[in-house]
């Protein structure tokens, strides 16, 4: 009977992905989805209409969808209203203001209610240019939480604006290259008038019109951004993001019983979700004509891909579900990390000139990345090592040493990933600035990696040093990697700094405290063998000698 | 007799314990290091964690106490470490070829990064569009005299700045003159009094985007007759004039030039950026290379991640100013530039030996 257990789990998995593969086609009305698809041109790139309106609403109000009073409004309605009939978005809760002295300035009090329109902050819009000028004009360390606000404020609302208040389809037209778009022109117009009026069949018809002179003018640019506006609607990431979540609940309850079934299911679902994690960032790949890693964003998103293939293949050998459970958190903890990187804009923005390297980025930055990515399963490996040698009144001998193998393979695997890179990366500031090694922040952080595993390495063949410690070590791996990640950009300088982040900051320190709570477990006698005769070696505070 | 007493602390240095300590000196100063740059700039803490032998504690301006062992001392405490390693601790079989040629590699890169620092050269090259230049500027200063009076030729007679701030006497053949640096503020601003100047000292800079501007008071000589002193600025606003028998002279403090056996021009700049939006999509120099010497008369385009190296020089593509009329490229010089491709080829083959031994290893296990 347990059987078919994992077959259905996963299998309704996979069906409930499959039906989310299709988009209703819209009823009697202008059809925004193929509009969605319409390539254009925005922030240096093409892109399809459907990205510049999730972007943009992402930036102004950190959501995809707006929640009006009278409903949800998806982001590319939004657009058209915005494009074509700004006096319907003036009263849609469109600005996400947290700072209450922000709040404060328009005299509202701060409430649960986190987002206003366009009408309620028009009257103060004087008030806030103004100060906005002026926290513009501070130094960025002594900016305050309501000058960081303002100024996100102003941005949003110039945002805001450019899309068509002030300027109508402005921006869209004017940062698109008629001669690399013709097609937009007159059936543009048209559309704009048609929804206006609230025309259906002619905007239809001047839609059809307008997609057809683009898929012949330009059928590669027009099929990848309608390709992209899919891919938007699938959302990939998010998706896997919740099936990680799954797996990793799956093969948790495994330790209670049916603990083949639901490891075998687990491991269905931890491919599954590196199936859909797969597609998105091949598409990303496609779309952009790029390695996978661009940016913070798409480091993000590589690092937890190369952990989940990594956590199959340990599972593919080992068959005992620690693998799926490892990797399930990376990969729910990086598509997060990865969400939220997502509300700072477009995340195929264009490459500064100094990174525009498809050799590099493809050799050194994904080798990095690889070693980043494996230096957090070791540390998770050894998490889970310290939980059971904590927690676990079971003497396992043998599931201890297949972990203690595992951490070790997986250490000489980030060792020899985050060295290569380190190095390529110094090849590469040789090639671009005449210094192999300059002690950039961002390379002082990659070469403490490189140090901290061949750290590692170097105690387990000391046979004073218990296979504890070494574990606890491969735990601190998480912390250094996390630093050297994310906290080298939060120094704010170098050449490498490539985002800053302020509420980042509060999870990074979250997220070490937790690897330190767990790392200090190691502290504590071993629970395993009590209850047992002391006749059975305690196996975990037994040294060893190992090669 | 002497090796019976060295033998036993080289053994010591070889052993895995000091490679563990080794590491994590290295450790503790990269984060040192790295965490003082927010504060000092990327190059002022290098000079202090990096480029040195010890890292010093100062509380107050007159004490310096010692409280780690800085870049260079961890290093060659590494490399000896290394060596040692290679007597007493390793095994020469065929299993640990791998190993070996990684710590191979390791010592060529330790070694190529401390001769790095001590012998490599970084200049600039700064040229508007159509100008020429012969000259590169380092970040050293020196002392210009420049006869101004004759302008056909290009007198200049300049004392470096090892030399200058040290108050000594300086005379050069080729100057009338002696002069002798009285004081020197490494970063001050001269004030207009009556019809002279006087300095005032301002805090020292040490971030990476500010720039002192330092000033020396100078004394002139005619052989023991003093001529008066002047205060010297770095400022092309404030140069200070000297007539002496005849002649005008220019005294000013500036980055030390470096004359190059050849000639470049800039015939163009270009600062493309991405359509509708500020971010850089590329810069590139157009160069023209004469070289007399060895014959040589052409055009070099420096961009983006392709430098152009000549001569022991490479040039790259730094920086730009003057609403794109003016590039700025970055000159080094590094006779040992090749030592981490070098060792990066051992350590990745070694590497590359040494896991997949593992891997063959660790994937037959749970079998």
């Amino acid at each position: 009977m347990k059987k078919w257990i994992p077959a259905l789990i996963v299998g309704s998995c996979v069906l409930t992905v499959l039906a989310g593969l299709r988009q209703p086609p819209t009823k009697n009305g202008p059809d925004l989805i193929s509009f969605g698809k319409l390539p254009s041109f925005y922030r240096g790139r093409v892109m399809p209409m459907d990205s510049i309106a999730r972007t943009s609403l992402l930036m102004i109000s950190g959501t995809q969808v707006l929640r009006t009073p009278t409903g949800e409004k998806s982001a590319i309605e939004w657009l058209a209203d915005v494009l074509w009939d700004p006096q319907k978005t003036i009263g849609d809760p469109l600005f996400e203001i947290d700072d209450p002295d922000v709040l404060g300035l328009m005299t509202i009090e701060q409430t649960k209610r986190r987002r206003f329109s366009f009408q309620e902050i028009q009257p103060f819009m004087g008030e806030i240019d103004k100060q906005a000028a002026h926290a513009d004009g501070l130094d960025v360390s002594q900016r305050t939480r309501f000058h960081n606000s303002i100024l996100l404020l102003q941005n949003r609302v110039v945002l805001y604006q450019e899309l068509g208040w002030a300027s109508l389809g402005q921006t869209l037209m004017l940062g698109m290259p008629s001669s690399e778009f013709p097609g937009w022109g007159m059936p543009y117009i048209t559309m704009g008038n048609a929804y206006r009026k609230g025309d259906a069949a002619r905007f239809n018809a001047a839609l059809e019109e307008c997609a057809g002179n683009l898929s012949q003018s330009v059928s590669k640019k027009t099929r990848l951004a309608g390709y992209e506006a899919f891919l938007n609607h699938v959302e990939p990431f998010y998706k896997s993001m919740i099936i990680y979540v799954l797996a990793f609940l799956l093969v948790s309850f495994s330790f209670l019983g049916a603990r083949q079934s639901l490891v075998r299911a687990g491991f269905g679902l931890m491919s599954l979700a590196f199936v859909l994690h797969t597609l998105g960032l091949v598409s990303r790949i496609v779309i952009q004509g790029r390695p996978p890693v661009t940016n913070l964003y798409s480091s993000a998103v590589f690092v937890g891909w190369a952990a989940a293939l990594l956590g199959l293949g340990l599972e593919w050998i080992y068959r005992k579900g620690i693998g799926t459970l490892v990797t399930s958190i990376i990969g729910f903890l990086t598509l997060i990390v990865a969400h939220h990187l997502a509300l700072q804009g477009d995340t195929m923005e264009m490459l500064q000139a100094v990174l525009d390297s498809n050799f590099w980025l493809t050799t050194h930055v994904v080798t990095i990345m690889i070693g980043y990515s494996s230096t957090f399963i070791a540390g998770f490996l050894a998490m889970g090592y310290l939980f059971r040698r904590a927690f676990s009144r079971n003497p396992d001998i043998r599931g201890e040493e297949a972990l203690e193998t595992m951490v070790y393979g997986v250490i000489c695997f980030a060792a020899f990933f985050s060295f290569v890179g380190t190095v390529l990366g110094g090849v590469w500031a040789d090639q671009s600035w005449g210094r192999f090694w300059g002690w950039d922040p961002k390379e002082n952080g990659a070469l403490l990696i490189v140090l901290w595993n061949v750290f590692i390495l170097h105690a387990w063949n000391l046979p004073k040093i218990k296979p504890v410690s070494i574990m606890m070590m491969a735990v601190f791996g998480n912390v250094i990697t996390a630093l050297c990640w994310f906290g080298v950009n939060m120094l704010g300088i170098g050449l490498h700094s490539y985002g800053f982040m302020d509420k980042a900051l509060l999870w990074l320190v979250v997220f070490i405290v937790t690897q330190l709570a767990v790392l200090s477990l190691g502290f504590f006698p071993s629970r395993q063998g009590a209850g047992v005769p002391s006749t059975t070696p305690n196996s975990s505070d037994k040294p060893r000698g190992r090669k | 007799m002497i090796k019976n007493k060295v033998s036993p602390f080289l053994r010591e240095l070889a052993s895995p314990q000091f490679t563990l300590i080794c590491i994590g000196l290295s450790m503790l100063i990269v984060i040192g290091g790295t965490l003082a740059q927010v504060k000092l700039g990327v190059l002022g803490a290098q000079k202090i964690f990096f480029d040195s032998f010890l890292v010093f504690w100062s509380p107050s301006s007159s004490l310096k106490i010692p409280i780690f062992p800085g870049g260079l001392t961890i290093g060659v405490l590494w490399l000896v470490s290394l060596g040692a390693s290679f007597f007493y601790r390793f095994k020469y079989t065929s299993k640990d070829v791998g190993m070996i040629l990684t710590h191979v590699g390791i010592v060529v890169l330790l070694i190529g990064q401390l001769l790095t620092q001590t012998l490599s050269r970084e200049a600039h090259v700064s040229m508007s569009l159509g100008q020429t230049r012969n000259f590169i500027e380092s970040k050293d200063l020196e002392l210009a005299v420049v006869m101004t009076s004759d302008p056909t030729s290009d007198h200049v007679t300049s004392v470096p700045y090892s030399v200058f701030s040290r108050g000594r006497t300086v005379s050069a053949p080729a100057l009338p003159f002696s002069l002798k640096v009285l004081n020197f503020y490494t970063n001050a601003r001269l004030l207009k009094m009556g019809a002279g100047w006087i300095p005032e000292e301002l805090p020292p800079e040490t971030g990476d985007s500010e720039s002192n501007s330092p000033v020396a008071h100078v004394e002139l000589f005619d052989g023991s007759q003093s001529l008066g002193s002047w205060f010297v600025s770095s400022s092309p606003d404030e140069p200070q004039q000297v007539s002496f028998q005849g002649q005008t002279y220019q005294l000013i403090i500036r980055p030390k030039r470096i004359y190059l056996p050849y000639t470049l021009t800039l015939k163009d700049f270009r600062h493309e950026v991405y359509p509708g939006t500020n971010i850089p999509k590329s810069f590139s120099s157009l160069i023209h290379l004469d070289d007399p010497g060895r014959n040589e008369s052409r055009d070099i385009l420096i961009y983006m991640n392709h430098p152009w190296r000549y001569g022991g020089r490479a040039f790259y593509q730094a920086s730009y100013g003057d609403n794109d009329t003016t590039s700025i490229l970055q000159v080094v010089k590094n006779p040992v530039w090749m030592t981490p491709y070098v060792s990066s080829g051992l350590m990745a083959l070694g590497l590359l030996l040494q896991f997949s031994l593992h891997l063959i290893g660790f994937m037959r296990k749970p079998s």
